[in-house]
């Protein structure tokens, strides 16, 4: 069977199973089993037992449940509340006050979650309460949460991340090092948005005349020192080759729990929570990385990603014009379906196609990560957005929607910056390598 | 083709023994006439790992197999003599005595649980020690901590008053840059593919163990092909055991020669400190021999005698 | 079948779900203590406990395994909803009760073939190469037995379904659990 012929038939049976409503890991995994029956009948069914077990068993995935977790302890212990309140407290005097500390707080606790959803509602969950007491306006502030928490899944470490690196064996170290410039810029350029809106509607934030007092500033200082200093253990513990990226993850819980102990505020119920949903979003995550596999084992029998590969370089396609093509289909699948499962969908089609078009397995692991930060913010499926709505439980997804538009239309731009600055991704990786 | 089998290694696509399986298929492909049509699938390509590769031909998921001995310990622990440190240590007495000798007990093996058989054996060139940290002897191996692959790499460390350690190969080269583990074992040509040069500063020419690889294929997937397509993959097996011979050799002087030029140490062991480190062996290959039965005893001498 | 004995076997599987997640849970925090015990190892006595990574990687599956139950019970598997929630009830019962059979289909396959890896595991009588020597169908069991589990769990749905497309039944309610563990922080 020709590859085109193929991809016409997964391409056919994917639609009708995701509008179906079937699931989209169930789906995927339909569809590659179907991909391989295709090509050799059962003969290679025993093959999908190898994927299961290959892919539940590898060590660059176990990082996953334990990035959740300590993510979770430290909203469940309230230091993620103490942290935001002190933040708040030292960055007042910026145009946009509590706006611009959604940001920063996003930018620093993605340095702790693996997701956007989780940055967005931890900070989420303290922001909200706060900034409405205080009159700010929705629709400013639900935008800069939104937005700030898709820096999640750029700033290391990333569950999106960890499963491109397990699928393509791009370096994780590497695509990690890769984010954090990125990450930085665009917070950065969030930030300015907010200043300039702000600048020219002073009505969406109070002006703050109060200066703080000392005392405040001091205990505003050691607030916000738990959730710093736990991010310099984890990122110093592996520069100074304590230990490595995956079990950096497990330290990082280890500190998170003595942390929570320190304030005496994690109860057993509490920790169980944390527990139990670090392992449902195993279950969940890995369910859909295993049924990815099933589907990139099929991809590669049946030719269809050299094959579209080979047609993209035929085409005579520039590389530009593929990267804005794919800034279009992942605009538009983003709108349907979440990032992981978007990732999970495209990297076995695409990823020879990335490479035939002559892009570094790194840069595109960036980019394509920045791309579904975008459908995370895009109705009607944006996490991004259902997260932040769950929070502010009497606002509408649209208004939640609309406030999050000019941060997706940065996110666009930004990431035409990228293909033009490719090294804003690739410099610190190289680098870390020299020293 | 009337036939079309599956090759399958776990080395990635480029690394050189990639090349050579797949310079062998594509003249065993040529020489029947296309009529048995043999395509190399390399690391990543299928999915499955280094250790899986013996159950998969004994499945039929693919007719052929890269089979590393070190790593199917998990199914066929009496056939890694070769993975006692020490036990051979030279290319050409593995070709020339060795290979030959221990030929008809592999089969027996392979045949018997897993139903399939080797066609050719052939060896990865010797294991070394790859250390961050430049050394003068072997005690200053003491207190160091090494990434082992195996549970003998593991053994000898801690006979040296070191620590072997797990470390999954994703992660081997952070942890080498970072200083998580002080050295790391391999062969010069992987740690060429690897750039370990750009994370280590020397390499300890311990010649710790061959690497011990078959190709191994299927029976019944072999009693399928007409005997005069049986004899040619036989033949043309036999015929490549000394191109794999001659290119392991070669790429492992080539290794060398570019570890150094980029700036690596490459030191060998003294005589004194080899007789510490056989001595340091010894036990390991006995307790090994005890556990695995008469097979790997025999085995064992076997390889000892063969490369004295 | 009456339809008490549905309800009966909807609840058992809501058992089975969350205790199998409590399992998880506690196999994720053994997880953690095993990487550490390797890290104190490795920095304070200059050795390994050698199993860390391999054990790692076998608790994973099995936290893994155990979460699709509980996912599959609580509706926790993400899909496409765009088109569903424009039906009627019934109808989307319908939908929803065919899109749990291709779950059930799924299960079913991987059932399959997850048990010929564990088979195959005892017959090679297959170990890990790592220090431990673990036999490998000990962690593997795991796998059918999960798959098996989500089957049922699919083939139930999609008979609830059924049942309520017919109207001959509510449409089933996904599992929730008693505090707030549904909001995972995931995707
Ligand atoms: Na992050
Ligand atoms: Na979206």
């Amino acid at each position: 069977m020709s590859w085109q012929l193929a991809l016409s038939i997964y391409g056919v049976m994917l639609l009708a199973c995701l509008l179906g409503g079937v699931g989209i890991g169930t789906s995927i995994g339909l569809v590659g089993i179907l991909g391989i029956t295709l090509v050799a009948g059962t003969d290679l069914w025993l093959s999908l037992g190898d994927i299961v077990w290959n892919t539940t068993n590898n060590f660059t995935l176990v990082s996953i449940p334990l990035f959740v977790l300590m993510g979770e302890i430290i909203l469940r212990s309230g230091i993620a509340g103490r942290f935001y309140s002190g933040v708040a407290i030292l960055l007042r005097w910026l145009p946009g006050g509590l706006a611009q500390t959604n940001i920063v707080g996003c930018a620093i606790f993605s340095a702790i979650a693996g997701s956007s959803v989780a940055t967005a509602m931890t900070v989420g969950s303290v922001a909200i309460p706060e900034m409405r007491k205080r009159g700010y306006a929705d629709s400013l502030t639900l935008g800069t949460l939104t937005g700030g928490g898709s820096l999640g899944i750029l700033i290391p470490p990333s569950i999106p991340m960890i499963v491109y690196a397990s699928m393509t064996q791009v370096s994780l170290l590497d695509l990690f090092m890769a984010g954090v410039i990125p990450g930085l810029t665009l917070a950065g350029i969030f930030m300015l948005y907010v200043a300039v809106r702000v600048g020219f509607n002073s009505e969406l934030a109070p002006r703050i005349t109060a200066q703080p007092s000392n005392q405040q500033l001091v205990r505003a200082a050691l607030d916000s020192m738990p959730v710093i200093g736990l991010i310099a253990a984890v990122i110093g513990s592996m520069y100074f080759g304590i230990v490595t990226p995956t079990e950096a993850a497990a330290l990082g819980c280890l500190f998170a729990l003595m942390l929570a102990s320190a304030y005496r505020e994690l109860t057993r119920a509490r920790l169980k929570q944390a527990l139990v949903n670090a392992a449902i979003t195993s279950g969940v995550v890995m369910f859909i990385t295993i049924n990815a596999q099933i589907l990139n084992f099929a991809v590669v029998t049946s030719g269809i990603g050299q094959g579209l590969a080979g047609s993209m370089v035929d085409m005579g396609l520039s590389p530009f014009m593929f990267f804005v093509l794919l800034l279009v289909i992942y605009l538009i699948v983003g709108m349907f379906i979440d990032g992981l499962s978007i990732m999970l969908l495209t990297v076995p089609l695409l990823y020879s196609s990335f490479m035939a078009m002559g892009f570094d397995g790194v840069w595109s692991g960036v980019i394509i990560v920045i791309f579904i930060e975008l459908g995370a913010l895009t109705p009607p499926m944006g996490l991004n957005l259902f997260a932040v709505q769950s929070i502010a439980s009497d606002t509408s997804l649209g208004k939640v929607a609309w406030a999050s538009m000019p941060f997706a239309l940065i996110i666009v731009a930004f990431a035409f910056l990228m293909y033009f600055f490719p090294q804003l991704a690739l410099w610190l990786p190289s680098a870390m390598k020299g020293a | 083709a009337q036939f079309d089998w599956k090759f399958y290694t776990y080395f990635a696509a480029n690394d050189k023994p990639t090349l050579l399986h797949k310079a062998f298929a594509e003249d065993v492909s040529k020489a029947s006439q296309d009529r048995l049509n043999i395509q190399v699938f390399a690391s990543g390509e299928l999915p499955y790992k280094a250790s899986d590769v013996l159950r998969t031909v004994a499945r039929n998921q693919v007719q052929i197999g890269d089979v590393a001995f070190g790593f199917v310990a998990g199914d066929v622990p009496q056939l890694n003599a070769l993975s006692m440190p020490f036990s051979c240590t030279s290319i050409d007495k593995f070709y020339d005595n060795a290979a030959p000798a221990m030929e008809q007990d592999i089969n027996q093996v392979l045949g018997d649980k897993f139903k399939t058989q080797s066609i050719m054996q052939w060896v990865m060139p010797p294991q070394q020690l790859w250390l961050v940290k430049p050394i003068t002897g072997i005690d200053d191996l003491k207190n160091l901590k090494v990434r082992a692959w195996n549970r003998e790499q593991v053994d000898i460390m801690a006979a040296l008053g070191g620590a072997g350690v797990t470390v999954t190969p994703a992660e081997v080269i952070p942890a080498l840059q970072r200083g998580v583990v002080d050295g790391a074992f391999t062969a010069a040509v992987p740690a060429l593919d690897w750039k370990f040069n750009e994370v280590t500063k020397m390499g300890y020419m311990l010649n710790l163990t061959l690497a011990h690889q078959a190709m191994v294929v299927n029976q019944k997937a072999l009693s399928e092909l007409p005997e005069d397509l049986k004899k040619l993959l036989v033949d043309k097996a036999a015929e490549w055991a000394p191109k794999y011979r001659a290119a392991m050799i070669q790429a492992d002087r080539d290794a060398r020669k570019q570890l150094q030029e980029k700036g690596m140490t490459l030191m060998d062991v003294s005589p004194a400190d080899l007789e510490k480190l056989r001595a340091a062996a010894k036990p390991i290959g006995e307790a090994w021999a005890a556990k695995n039965g008469e097979m790997a005893s025999k085995m064992l001498a076997g390889a000892v005698d063969a490369c004295l | 079948m009456p339809a008490s004995k549905h309800y009966r076997v909807g609840r058992w599987l809501d058992k089975l779900g969350r205790g199998a997640l409590s399992v998880s849970a506690y196999m994720l925090l053994l997880m953690m203590v095993l990487m550490c015990a390797e890290i104190a190892a490795r920095l304070f006595f200059k050795t390994s406990i050698q199993i860390s990574e391999e054990y790692s990687g076998y608790l994973f599956t099995w936290v893994s395994m155990g979460g699709f139950l509980y996912a599959q019970r609580a509706d926790r598997f993400l899909r496409v909803d765009a088109l569903r929630n424009i039906l009627s009830v019934r109808t989307r019962a319908a939908i929803d009760g065919l899109a749990s059979l291709a779950g059930a289909i799924l299960s079913l396959i991987l059932l399959e073939a997850t048990w010929d890896t564990f088979y195959s595991s005892i017959v090679f009588e297959t170990t890990s190469m790592q220090y431990s020597e673990t036999p490998l169908y000990l962690p593997q069991i795991v796998m059918p037995v999960g798959f098996a589990l989500l089957a049922i769990a699919f083939l139930h749905t999609a008979i609830m379904q059924t049942r309520a497309a017919l109207g001959r039944g509510p449409v089933p309610t996904p599992l929730q659990l008693d505090d707030d563990y549904g909001q995972a922080l995931h995707e």
